[in-house]
């Protein structure tokens, strides 16, 4: 029973305590445990998730909205509701709003509430880094949004190819939005990542060796590996777009000898990868529900690991599947039509392996499994319309058409969001302490999957009777009509599947039922802790045994260890996170504005840049700091 | 037994649903830029890879989706008994390695039949007559050139049937696509690049082509037309087409022609004449168009005489920017560049 500071647990770590000086360049750090100040400052990942979330819904909401715009616009032939241009930065901004904004931050919002539960650590390996992440996204959020205010939104298309988004063709401030935007986007991905990456390699509870990780912790190793790679190339794409667009560069710039051709190259190396990283997470949420609900281990463990990381390495390898128009010659486009086809082995192998999990099991139907069915039979079907367009020949026809939109529509909302959405009803109880009402949850899943098929499955009809994607309107004798009255109304059903699903989960949040530490039977670390969980999650650091390690112990009948007496170091808030998102925003506005002004906005981009560095500095003096906690005398948790 | 016999009627009710779709569609399709309704060698080549791919999916669908409904249905918790804890089995490496060569060889279905329609994509066949032209794009329309014959027009592109076309792909200004759904796939029109594809129509006809590649503005009336000749039909069209510019005529025509030369004649050609800008479409042969604006509007008086007055409403973002330049033609003016322009057949 020792009580010293000298020595502290961490993470089943022990070490002495780093000297930390009373003060930082601000004072005493920040100690408010509630109120705004608390959010604001909050190292604590859980927090830090429930913000994301919540930013990422907002977006949600808002994409969802502009989606709303299109459909209405494109209802009826030569309709006038939004023309040309206006139409342009609507499905600009709705497509970076979604992938972005929305599904990005929803993904991270999971990687930070349920990673650290799920391997038994207290927090991520950098908590701050943690927090910078979040406002830095918070500051390209609002960033790229702020342009419907100041001229106009970006209106190049989320691919953003120039000479389209070049200083030439789009003058105004619209796609320098999107540049800075994507930018510090990039910065808040690139260091969350590498937070991700080192806390699950270095913080994982004792016992829990790789081959015993839940897939939920496998996917997201994986996905931050692609996040790694993957941004670089966008980076260097987006500043040379940058330099092209404030600086008179030329790197896309024909007349000088650039070349638009290299930008879709290194747009395409990122945005492959991209689209698994917006899936290859819900494929590890699906991964962790449908064994819970079927009561069964998940079928085929390894083959699924394996398969996702096989998906991550093979994503690097197809990016020129979306370029099989450009004129590369059959010899690459066949190469590349190979590559993409190969991808349907692995994607195979997990859907026969989910199958393989309901097999046997003894299935109970509550809101998540069936947000995880519709992940797997919406999934499949937009895994067929992609093995239709990797046979490139195919593909001549279907590229840039209505048929593309279904399909990725199918993967994103069919795929991606159905698993984000049952993600959130399965971890709600975890998260707040209380269910989801089922009911409801139910309606709003029906209407929501009625309303998706409405909305995207007639647009595979519509591209293959030859309807362009990204076009404000069409002739009234091309027989698109039909089908394009048929998908708006989809959409507005599809609207009322999602307003349920929010109206449920608010209503929820003070009304639901109380959940108790474990309402769903579950099988992984998370469920053996109280929700909310404390502050500290783990009073104990859990000794794993097994794959799903937690079950285990339940079915063997061995109660979880009581504490061990020793004070739990837990790190300080800080106010330096959120002074690093506010330097970058204001570096962000000055920059766009440069050219218009070199004396007004020259000053503010050099000012958001000094505090950007004072932030960094006074972040590096503060030192990790840290408090003591008794869990028998404080409960922590953050609501 | 009741409640498994419609548990086995709602399977196959979504599994049907999902099936029927594709023929149903096949057959239904057959608009003016249908996929399916193809006239030309690659449209077909690539219509019957795609008919592959639906097959194969079917057959997942069946297959993969008839055990997915199957596991579903059969497996879900009795009321009551969602407590149970079935047996824990994790896995069987028999049936994944099965299901692993299973999946690459359906891939080997789709990759063969793939394989051959790009090398026929690639080339026109050995001893098939071919023709030139080059089809560059400007936001937002279309410029044809025929080098062999001499001949620029815009939006509607004439050809004979059973010729292979081979056609250089440019771009003026950003990225666009050339695309003619019921002939062939597209290729991309980019800046500082010249990519080339052949095309074919086995029959004559009016074939609809649209711009795929997001340009801009008005990229949703970056539209054009293929029409399909007989051989004989198609060399009266280009020795017409070679022709200069007929003389206007009437008064109107003659003062049409005097407006014409005082400012539209910097960014249109009339062969024939001292008209020589490039900027914008040829006219030489304007009259003989069936469309007006990249196949936006019929050519017809009403919509020529609205065109030239208020271009930037009949078409956003276009070049023509007559309302900011302050350029109003009086109505008498407008007229006579209407008859002028009709009269150039």
């Amino acid at each position: 029973m020792s009580t010293s500071t000298e020595e502290i647990s961490t993470g089943g770590h022990v070490h002495s305590h780093p000297e930390a000086p009373e003060q930082g360049m601000l004072g005493p750090r920040p100690s408010a445990k509630r109120g705004i100040w608390s959010w604001l400052t909050t190292i604590d990942h859980k927090r830090i998730g429930i913000m994301y979330g919540l930013a990422a819904l907002f977006f949600l909401v808002l994409g969802g909205l502009e989606a709303l715009l299109i459909r209405l616009q494109l209802a009826v032939p030569n309709n006038a509701l939004l023309v040309g241009d206006m139409f342009n930065q609507m499905f600009t901004m709705h497509g970076t709003t979604m992938i972005f904004l929305a599904v990005m931050p929803l993904i991270a919002a999971f990687f930070n509430f349920v990673v650290p539960l799920q391997i038994g650590a207290r927090d991520v390996a950098f908590p701050r880094l943690n927090a910078f992440s979040l406002w830095v996204f918070i500051a390209g959020a609002v960033l790229i949004n702020v342009s419907w205010f100041a001229g106009g939104a970006p209106n190049g298309a989320w691919v953003g190819y120039p000479p389209i988004t070049g200083p030439q063709y789009n003058p105004g401030h619209n796609s320098d939005f999107w540049v800075m935007g994507l930018m510090l986007l990039g910065v808040s991905s690139v260091a969350a990542s590498l937070n991700f990456f080192t806390t699950i390699v270095n913080m994982r509870a004792p016992g829990l060796s790789l081959m015993r990780m839940p897939v939920f912790v496998w996917m997201t190793i994986v996905t931050n590996i692609l996040i790694l790679l993957a941004f670089p190339p966008i980076t260097i794409a987006l500043a040379q777009l940058m330099m092209d667009r404030m600086f008179g560069a030329n790197f896309f710039n024909v007349s000088k000898g650039g070349m638009p051709i290299m930008w879709q190259h290194w747009f395409w190396v990122f945005g492959h990868p991209e689209v698994y990283i917006l899936i290859l997470p819900g494929m590890g949420i699906v991964s962790e529900i449908l064994p819970t609900f079927s009561r069964k281990p998940l079928f085929g463990y390894p083959l699924i690991v394996f398969s996702g990381a096989f998906i991550g390495f093979m994503g690097f390898a197809v990016w020129s599947h979306h370029m099989f128009t450009t004129g590369m010659g059959v010899i690459a486009v066949l190469a590349f039509s190979v590559t993409t086809s190969i991808i349907a082995v692995p994607t195979g192998v997990k859907i026969f392996n989910w199958i393989g999990t309901m097999w046997g099991g003894n299935l109970r139907m509550t809101t998540p499994m069936l947000y995880a069915l519709s992940f797997i039979s919406m999934f499949t079907v937009g895994g067929f319309s992609g093995i239709m367009h990797s046979a490139a020949a195919a593909d001549m026809q279907q590229h840039d058409t209505y048929f593309i939109v279904a399909h990725f529509h199918y993967v994103l909302i069919g795929g991606a969001i159905s698993a984000l959405f049952g993600g959130i009803a399965y971890w709600f109880p975890k998260i707040t302490g209380r269910l989801m009402d089922e009911k409801l949850g139910k309606w709003a899943f029906w209407i929501f999957f009625v309303g998706f098929n409405m909305t995207f499955f007639p647009m595979h009809i519509l591209g293959l009777n030859g309807m362009p994607r990204r076009i404000y309107t069409y002739h009234a004798d091309m027989g698109w009509n039909f089908w394009n009255h048929f998908c708006t109304a989809g959409a507005f059903v599809l609207a009322v599947g999602f307003l349920l699903f929010f109206i449920n989960m608010f209503n929820s949040l003070k009304h639901g039922e109380i959940a108790g530490d474990d309402p769903w039977d579950g099988r992984t670390l998370e469920w053996s802790i109280s929700s909310p969980p404390p502050e500290y999650n783990f009073a104990v650091i859990p000794q794993v045994t097994h794959l799903d390690d937690f079950w285990h112990k339940k079915q063997s009948g061995k109660a979880s260890a009581s504490w061990d007496g020793k004070l739990i170091h837990m790190p300080l808030p800080s106010y330096y996170p959120l002074i690093c998102g506010v330097g970058m925003f204001v570096f962000g506005m000055g920059m766009i504005f440069l050219k218009d002004n070199m004396m007004v906005f020259l000053p503010i981009a050099v000012g958001g840049i000094l505090l950007l560095t004072f932030a960094i500095f006074g972040w590096a003096l503060e030192g990790p700091g840290g408090e003591m906690i008794d869990p028998t005398k404080e409960s922590g948790a953050y609501n | 037994m009741k409640a498994q016999l419609t548990s086995i009627l709602r399977l196959t009710l979504l599994v049907g649903s999902f099936l029927l779709m594709y023929p149903l569609n096949a057959f239904a399709l057959m608009d003016a830029m249908s996929t399916f309704d193809v006239k030309g060698t690659i449209g077909q080549e690539q219509l019957t890879v795609f008919w592959f791919t639906v097959g194969v999916s079917a057959f997942l669908l069946l297959t993969v989706g008839g055990v997915f409904f199957y596991a579903l249905f059969r497996f879900r918790a009795k009321p009551g008994q969602d407590f149970v804890v079935p047996e824990q089995t994790h896995g069987s490496a028999k049936i994944e390695i099965a299901l692993i060569i299973a999946s690459c060889l359906l891939l080997l279905v789709i990759a063969v039949p793939n394989a051959k329609a790009l090398f026929v994509m690639d080339k026109p066949p050995e001893g098939k007559k071919v023709m030139k032209v080059v089809a560059i794009g400007h936001q937002w329309w279309w410029e044809f050139q025929y080098p062999d014959l001499g001949i620029t027009t815009a939006n509607e592109l004439h050809i004979p049937v059973d010729t292979a076309i081979d056609i250089d792909i440019k771009s003026v200004d950003v990225i666009h696509s050339f695309w003619v759904p019921r002939l062939a796939g597209k290729m991309d029109a980019l800046p500082g690049q010249i990519n080339r594809m052949w095309l074919d129509a086995n029959e004559p006809g009016k074939y609809y082509g649209q711009c795929t590649e997001f340009c801009g503005d008005s990229h949703a009336q970056m539209r054009f037309l293929v029409f399909a000749h007989k051989q004989a039909e198609f060399d009266k069209w280009s020795r017409a087409e070679k022709a200069d510019a007929i003389k206007p005529e009437t008064v109107s025509q003659v003062n049409g022609q005097k407006v014409f030369m005082q400012g539209c004649n910097s960014c249109h050609a009339i062969k024939g004449t001292n008209a020589m800008g490039m900027v914008g479409p040829n006219l030489t042969h304007f009259g003989s168009r069936t469309s007006l604006g990249a196949v936006m509007y019929k050519n017809d008086t009403e919509h020529l005489a609205k065109w030239i007055k208020y271009p930037q409403q009949m078409k956003p973002g276009n070049l023509m920017k007559l309302e900011q330049a302050n350029m109003l033609l009086s109505d008498k003016d407008v007229t006579d560049l209407v008859s002028y322009l009709q009269n150039l057949k």
